[in-house]
């Protein structure tokens, strides 16, 4: 870190001016940040939240010395003050209220309205991006999550179905209720694959961002792509569940080999990202090859 | 003082006052003293006009890991069969939450019975004829396999009986901005039965009855006050 000992001078000329911002963004979060850790990002579902929190911090403070830099002297914007209002009144209603995605949500409102009263618009140009991917960690509320994961259920375990069917397995389904051989395995929530949908497309988005691709086809072609390579990766999943459970037994299926289909997720996940990009890149190439001849 | 300093001082006084005035609208538990008396095994009688609870009923396995989700989204529960002498069988379910506040409010039976790998079908908001009043109540019909459960289930929040999702969080925002914390019960009864109307006529004998049973100053727990 000899690039943070570096920045130390600057950051002790700037107290005066931000200790009075930072202490309000304490006051404000610390309890909410608090809050997350001992509850909604201690759960399963919501792991990736600090993950996604984490790196979208770092994303700002690699991009801050560059940000001081292009706003240097330009105005304040006013709409700076707008922000600030939306910030606070969804803070307030959000924390009172219990309505996390409000609560949250102000976090990147406050931020944006910090930038723009503070160094105007241009600041914000220069870090969008870790505040657009702070979006992801605000939870779904669960209405939505409910409304969009029973038909997710249903495609995977549908799709389970058709394939094991094709392969002469044993299988028919009612509902999100698998029954293969004698076991009959019902379709989970956390099978339905919202979460890993959210958390593998964060994650790409970031690796874009990071890597820096300078084709925009092959960037927003993969980031469209890993919708359909997420639920793919989750119909592995089950299938690699059901065939377990139908190998090895009930408890197998429930037992450690559970957390090793999380696994496999995972890794087809990965592969088919990386197996995607390749291609991408190859066709990328062609087209370039293409258009100098 | 430098203009940008005075701005950062405005701003930071800005969200510390939000933060306060945060701290003073945050709602309370409405009457926690008084929700702890409550026990639904003896609230609810064993026996009641032609029904008893059947004992034979198997009761339903749930899953582990469910019901470690049910034990911290509700305080207690009851779950009950019972028979009349026609052979009639009602299955009873209550579940109590002190706070409903969205976290951890009382959860529909259209989303626990989908999860349970149930269909559901038709959904219809009705009113049951008690002699102790009107109760709005939601009937719907979840399906599995040949099993086939008309239910009726109502859900009170506070003191207002809702069905569905939108009635339900209505009734707890308007607790929450009276800076009130309600309380919340689900009610359900359900028969296994092809007959949706002769299960929803036996499903109303089985709940006036009930009601009527139940001694009055134990009835607000099940129905709120405005009974």
């Amino acid at each position: 870190m000899t690039n943070f000992s570096a920045r130390l001078p600057g950051l002790k000329a700037a107290l005066p001016e931000w200790w009075p911002i930072l202490l309000g963004l304490m006051v404000l979060y610390v309890p909410t940040f608090y809050g997350l850790f001992n509850g909604l990002w201690a759960t399963e579902e919501q792991a990736h939240g600090p993950i996604i929190f984490t790196l979208a911090i770092w994303l700002i403070y690699r991009l801050w010395p560059s940000m001081m830099d292009k706003s240097a002297g330009k105005p304040s914007s006013a709409f700076g003050w707008v922000a600030l209002v939306i910030a606070l009144l969804l803070y307030m209603i959000g924390r009172s209220q219990q309505v996390h995605m409000f609560e949250i949500g102000s976090l990147i409102w406050m931020l944006a309205a910090i930038l723009l009263i503070k160094r105007g618009s241009s600041a914000l140009k220069v870090v969008w991006f870790p505040l657009f991917f702070m979006l992801f960690m605000i939870p779904l509320p669960g209405t939505l999550v409910i409304m969009l994961t029973m038909p997710m259920k249903m495609a995977v375990s549908y799709v389970t179905e058709q394939i094991l069917y094709w392969a002469n397995y044993p299988i028919a389904r009612s509902g999100v209720i698998l029954q293969i051989g004698q076991f009959q395995l019902l379709v989970a929530d956390a099978c339905a694959g919202l979460q890993t949908l959210l958390t593998l497309e964060s994650l790409g988005l970031f690796y874009l961002n990071v890597v820096r691709h300078t084709s925009a086809f092959r960037n927003v072609t993969l980031a469209i792509l890993i919708i359909p390579i997420s639920f793919t990766a989750n119909v592995i999943r089950v299938m690699t569940l059901t065939l377990i459970t139908y190998y090895f037994g009930d408890k197998a299926g429930q037992g450690f080999l559970h957390g090793f289909a999380g696994m496999v997720l995972f890794l087809s996940a990965l592969i088919l990202i990386l197996a995607i990009d390749t291609l991408l890149r190859y066709i990328v190439k062609v087209r370039t090859a293409k258009a100098a001849s | 003082m430098k203009k940008p300093i005075v701005i950062s001082l405005v701003m930071g006084m800005l969200m510390v006052l939000s933060s306060a005035l945060t701290i003073v609208i945050t709602p309370t538990l409405k009457d926690p003293e008084q929700q702890k008396k409550l026990d639904l095994q003896a609230i609810v009688p064993v026996e009641f006009g032609e029904w008893k609870v059947d004992l034979a009923a198997r009761s339903l396995m749930v899953s582990a890991d469910v019901t470690g989700f049910i034990d911290k989204i509700y305080n207690q529960e009851l779950n009950r069969t019972y028979i009349n002498k026609h052979g009639e069988r009602v299955m009873l379910a209550i579940a109590y939450g002190r706070d409903q506040s969205t976290d951890l409010h009382v959860h529909r039976p259209e989303i626990c019975y989908a999860t349970g790998g149930f269909d559901i079908g038709k959904m219809t908001k009705a009113f049951v004829d008690t002699t102790i009043g009107q109760i709005p109540v939601m009937h719907l019909v979840a399906k599995q396999g040949i099993r086939n459960e008309p239910i009726t289930y109502w859900i009170r929040v506070g003191d207002s009986l809702t069905r569905g999702w939108f009635e339900q969080k209505l009734a707890a925002f308007r607790y929450g901005i009276t800076g009130q914390i309600p309380d919340g019960l689900l009610f359900r009864i359900s028969t296994i039965s092809n007959d949706e109307k002769d299960s929803y006529r036996i499903q109303q004998t089985f709940l006036t009855s009930l009601l009527q049973a139940v001694k009055s100053e134990d009835r607000h727990w099940l129905v709120g006050q405005m009974h």
